[in-house]
């Protein structure tokens, strides 16, 4: 990346200041610039100030008040842990990405290599739709198909199929963008050497591809964790040890949202709900940091192999 | 994130090196006719998303029933009577202007810091901060919405009543928009412009990014080698150049803020009309059909009215993103390869 | 279509570093093995977790029951408080409560998605014969209405029916009005606007305060329900919780909250109001005719619109102690005006319901609906769990009408 810096007359300036004596007029650009640049960097102090407001305010109503028994005990009337709400957002983005990774894998593979151009363009469309489709209409959508006409009423697995639809798009848009961005020069070599397309696939397009489906899989675990307005009439809840896919389940979003509107009398709860928030961030933060780790190995990745 | 290939390949089994760059499907070796055929049996999986966002329309148009698509409909009055005492009026339009009047300053601050960040990521940082605040960009983008809302509505909504209204009134209060009443519990439009605003910064500066980064070098450097100010060449060529990508990113901005339901609904103070003013109580169409479904199951046609609306929000928010993706090439993912593919 | 399409290969950091540098192949080994294993840790763990807790649901001597409700935020609480105390004594089932909204509440068990529903607005007898449910109230609430007018000399101020449904329909506008005055003489009221905060969300405290105001004032309109088309300008918030919040940082305000928010609304310096009865709505002037809602006046209230009901039924709003003749509302037709045998009832008061089936598919497991139900509305109902939500015990009357109703539904 060329850095626009380090080039042209800030350069010079950095080491000749009478270049810029000798022109007021240059003078007046440099100093212009000098303050586009600090300004600009304000914009990130007007953002991150609110991100760390919001952190510090979590942590200080969260942190003092956690215990071992926060993660090991079940909710027991208005008081006890989280280990409902950890047990359940755990199946749930569990079976969650598991549905929506061989989904989406699957699609995307297909996408990139198989299908026809016009197919391709169409399914890439779709998944662009889905990915922009908003969270509370999937629950309307959920709460009618999985509670409803399945006749399952408030269930763990229709939680997870629910929040797997919002979370498909992203693992088929990468895994798509994964196997179409494999360098042509391996694709052929491999097929001018006699490979198989499924040889290709599995022996040269995986490996390179995995990262970015993986980046993929990561993102979608993150978006499925926030989410509360998809599965509250899906999955319901239960304070009780989660006891199988056909019953209702607990989750963290879920206790922020039922918690927070409980009286202060009763303040363990609201305890619980500033519990789960942090939970949440801390969970967010380590999956974002895997996921930019994960895209900077591809990077690299890429790099090495001269495309 | 540009699907095509950016390198030319071969046509099929040719042995000419001649691009072919309208045929970014795999068939090459196994021969043509079979590749055919199997490319369309492939054909319903690759369309597995399509089936998704089919079946999602189908439920909500068969739970609607399309019971209120009179012109009402479409027009800016609200009002139901629970008890059926009077007839009631569904007109989604009022909500729709609601969510256009939050949405569009939260979009408009938040593309101005984007850029900004933007601007700073690609061309003044050097490399490790620059990733460093990207990453801290990104995270904005994971926090769930309801912590948002917890922390708009306990911690931020007394400032705003007490502090932030009145200064920001006692600034602006000549221009319109910015006078007249103040909303006293500090919950209202502003505090959700406020959220909204950061919420939506991660995908425009994820965007932004990726578009003055597109900017191709010869004219970066033609630029610099004139003797152009860094600065100069970002606001002559850079943002010349990327134009169509940055408004990109405001169009996808745009979806995530219109389709934010629950943080919104716990700060904008949820009162059915055209806020006179930027302080004042307002709701938005995705925040409203969150916090009456409750209700709605309670009142069957309202139910029938708010999968409508739901409907109208799901085709709105489609073109929104669709036209961001257009013009940007980018699209809901931006944010995993966002980081710097480069 | 897109700028990259006519721009040469974007990679720009690619094609600097790409010629010379060799793939790191052991850190890329790493990162990924690290990425493969967890998430591959998430979904096997999650789903392995699942297929075992699945297979080996029904394994074990005695059957569990976990009796699932969803409903009423109201009642939430009071479930969590007598859950645990069912399971000590059956320790073979578990009462697992959900606060979600009266309208889920009701929604959920007709659809049967849950073994009870919970809700504040009574399922119209009509309507819940359709659905094969019943009414079963199991405690008593009631609704306060609270203020932030700093500076009064008096600790509650009066306000009836017919000042509420103004203020709310945006016709009283000032804490001064002369309306307001003649129902708190002597008092000082101070000029400063009036701000009605209502609930966002669907609510059954909104079902009980519209049903107030529609009883109350003839210029009412727009009905009553758990959701009502408010006066534009009038900010609505969250749950009880947002409306505590909301009225502490809104000076002038006034708003609707439950009674289980009583102590956290006190804690924020609030206060509410003496109610009038229906004789204050008539002639507001009469400081005799405004009543606190202590327990005794909730009671009277609910005995009031109770005993004497006929036919007998659950299904009744307690607003206003009942209004005669108003069957087309379902009020029924119990009380009327202050009596001798109750003389101060608090006329904003309601039953909290549980809806449960009548044409149970495991009568097995509703037999345990049906012991946990009776057993909250007698020996569960103990004053430190009711007081801790400020709830009342059911009157006799109604106890009988639930235990008649709860033998009738088929058990195994």
């Amino acid at each position: 990346m060329i850095r626009d810096r380090g080039a042209g007359p800030t350069a010079l300036a950095a080491d000749g200041a009478e270049l810029a004596a000798v022109s007021p007029r240059l003078r007046h650009r440099l100093r212009l610039d000098g303050i586009v640049r600090w300004a600009l960097l304000g914009a990130f102090a007007a953002v991150f100030f609110p991100l760390f407001d919001m952190i510090y305010w979590v942590s200080v109503r969260a942190v003092p008040k956690f215990t071992l028994a926060t993660f090991t005990e079940y909710q027991v009337g208005n008081a006890g842990g989280l280990a409902a709400m950890i047990e359940g957002t755990f199946v749930l983005i569990g079976l969650a990405t598991a549905f929506a990774t061989s989904i989406g894998l699957i699609a995307g593979i297909y996408t990139a290599e198989y299908a026809p151009p016009a197919v391709a363009r169409i399914g890439r469309l779709a998944g662009n739709v889905l990915a922009g489709i908003p969270a509370i209409v999937i629950g309307y959508f959920g709460y009618f198909l999985f509670a409803l006409y399945t006749g399952w009423g408030y269930t763990t697995l229709g939680g997870a199929l629910t929040l797997s639809v919002l979370m498909v798009p992203f693992v088929y848009r990468t895994a798509d963008l994964a196997f179409s961005s494999v360098p042509a020069s391996q694709r052929e070599a491999a097929l001018a050497l006699g490979a198989r397309r499924h040889q290709y696939l599995r022996r040269l397009a995986w490996p390179i591809a995995l990262p970015t489906v993986l980046t993929g899989v990561f993102l979608a675990m993150a978006i499925g964790l926030g989410e509360t307005a998809p599965l509250v009439y899906t999955a319901g809840w239960s304070n009780t040890p989660w006891t199988g896919l056909f019953s209702p389940t607990s989750f963290l979003t879920g206790a922020i949202w039922l918690f927070y509107e409980q009286p202060p009398t009763l303040g363990a709860l609201l305890t619980l709900a500033f519990q789960a928030a942090f939970l949440l961030i801390v969970i967010v933060v380590a999956l974002n940091l895997g996921l930019q780790w994960l895209a900077d190995r591809y990077r690299r990745r890429l790099r090495g192999l001269g495309a | 994130m540009d699907r095509r290939e950016p390198i030319p390949r071969p046509a099929d089994g040719a042995s000419t090196p001649t691009p072919v760059p309208a045929l970014p499907n795999r068939r090459a070796a196994n021969g043509e006719g079979r590749s055919r055929l199997r490319g369309w049996l492939a054909s319903p999986v690759a369309l597995l998303p399509l089936g998704l966002v089919a079946l999602v329309a189908a439920v909500l148009l068969w739970e609607s029933r399309l019971a209120n698509l009179g012109p009402s409909f479409w027009g800016l009055n609200y009002f139901f009577d629970p008890s059926g005492g009077a007839p009631s009026v569904f007109g989604v339009s009022l909500f729709l202007v609601d969510s256009a009047i939050v949405a569009g300053p939260a979009l408009a601050l938040a593309s101005g810091l984007s850029l900004a960040i933007a601007i700073s990521t690609v061309v003044y940082l050097p490399p490790a901060p620059s990733r460093l605040l990207t990453l801290l960009t990104n995270l904005l983008a994971g926090i769930p919405s309801v912590v948002y809302g917890i922390w708009g509505y306990v911690v931020l909504a007394p400032y705003f009543g007490t502090t932030a209204q009145p200064t920001l009134r006692g600034f602006l209060g000549w221009l319109p928009g910015f006078g007249g009443p103040l909303s006293a519990g500090g919950v209202g439009s502003l505090l959700a412009i406020f959220i909204l605003t950061i919420m939506v910064i991660p995908i425009t500066a994820a965007v932004m990014r990726e578009s003055l980064r597109n900017v191709p070098n010869d004219l970066v450097e033609a630029g610099l080698a004139l003797g152009a100010t860094p600065w100069e060449v970002v606001r002559r060529v850079r943002l010349r150049a990327a134009r169509r990508g940055l408004w990109g990113a405001v169009f996808l901005g745009l979806g995530r803020a219109i389709g934010e339901s629950v943080a919104v609904a716990m700060v904008i103070g949820a009162s059915i009309q055209i806020p006179p003013n930027l302080y004042t109580p307002s709701t938005t169409l995705a925040s409203f059909i969150f916090y009456q479904l409750d209700s709605a199951f309670f009142y069957p046609n309202l139910l029938t009215a708010l999968t409508e609306f739901a409907l109208v929000l799901l085709a709105v928010a489609l073109v929104v993103n669709l036209l961001g993706q257009r013009a940007s090439g980018a699209d809901a993912t931006v944010i995993v390869t966002g980081g710097g593919r480069g | 279509m897109s700028q990259a399409a006519s721009a040469p290969p974007p990679a720009n950091e690619t094609l600097i570093g790409g010629t010379t540098r060799r793939p790191r192949k052991s850190t890329v080994g790493v990162g990924l093995a690290v990425g493969l294993a967890v998430v591959l840790l998430a979904v096997g763990l999650g789903g392995g977790y699942a297929l075992g807790k699945s297979l080996g649901g029904s394994s074990g001597g005695t059957t569990q029951y976990t009796l699932t409700e969803t409903g009423s935020t109201l009642i939430y609480p009071y479930l969590n408080l007598l859950g645990p105390n069912f399971t000590k004594i059956y320790p073979n089932v578990v009462i697992s409560p959900a606060g979600t909204g009266s309208g889920t509440g009701i929604s959920s068990a007709e659809q049967g998605l849950v073994d009870i529903g919970g809700t504040d607005a009574y399922l119209l007898p009509n309507v819940a014969a359709q659905y094969n449910l019943i009414n079963v109230p199991i405690a008593i609430s009631s609704q306060l209405i609270f203020y932030n007018v700093p500076g009064l000399s008096v600790p509650h101020l009066n306000l009836n029916g017919t000042v509420l449904a103004m203020i709310w329909s945006g016709v009283i506008t000032n804490w001064n009005d002369p309306l307001i005055q003649a129902a708190n003489p002597g008092v000082s009221l101070p000029n400063l606007p009036i701000v009605p905060l209502h609930r966002s969300d669907g609510s059954g405290d909104t079902f009980m305060f519209t049903s107030l105001c529609f009883l109350s004032w003839k210029g009412w309109t727009g009905g009553y329900g758990t959701t009502y088309s408010w006066k534009a300008g009038q900010p609505g918030y969250q749950g009880n919780a947002g409306m505590v919040t909301g009225l502490t940082n809104t000076r002038g305000g006034i708003a609707y909250i439950g009674i289980s928010y009583l102590s956290s609304a006190l804690a924020a310096g609030l206060q509410y109001a003496a109610l009038g009865d229906q004789a204050a709505n008539v002639n507001g002037t009469n400081p005799a005719n405004y009543i606190l809602p202590t327990p005794t006046n909730i009671s009277e209230d609910a005995n009031l619109a109770l005993e004497n009901l006929q036919p007998p039924s659950v299904a009744i709003s307690l607003i206003l102690g009942g209004v005669p003749g108003a069957t087309n509302l379902q009020l029924g037709a119990g009380g009327t005006m202050p009596t001798a045998q109750y003389p101060t009832p608090y006329p904003d008061v309601n039953l909290e319901y549980t809806l449960i089936s009548t044409h149970p598919s495991n009568p097995a497991r509703q037999t345990w609906v049906v012991t946990f139900l009776e057993w909250a509305i007698s020996s569960g109902a103990t004053a430190p769990r009711l007081s801790t939500v400020n709830f009342l015990p059911l009157t006799p009357a109604v106890v009988g009408y639930d235990m008649q109703a709860l033998a009738s539904v088929p058990i195994g």
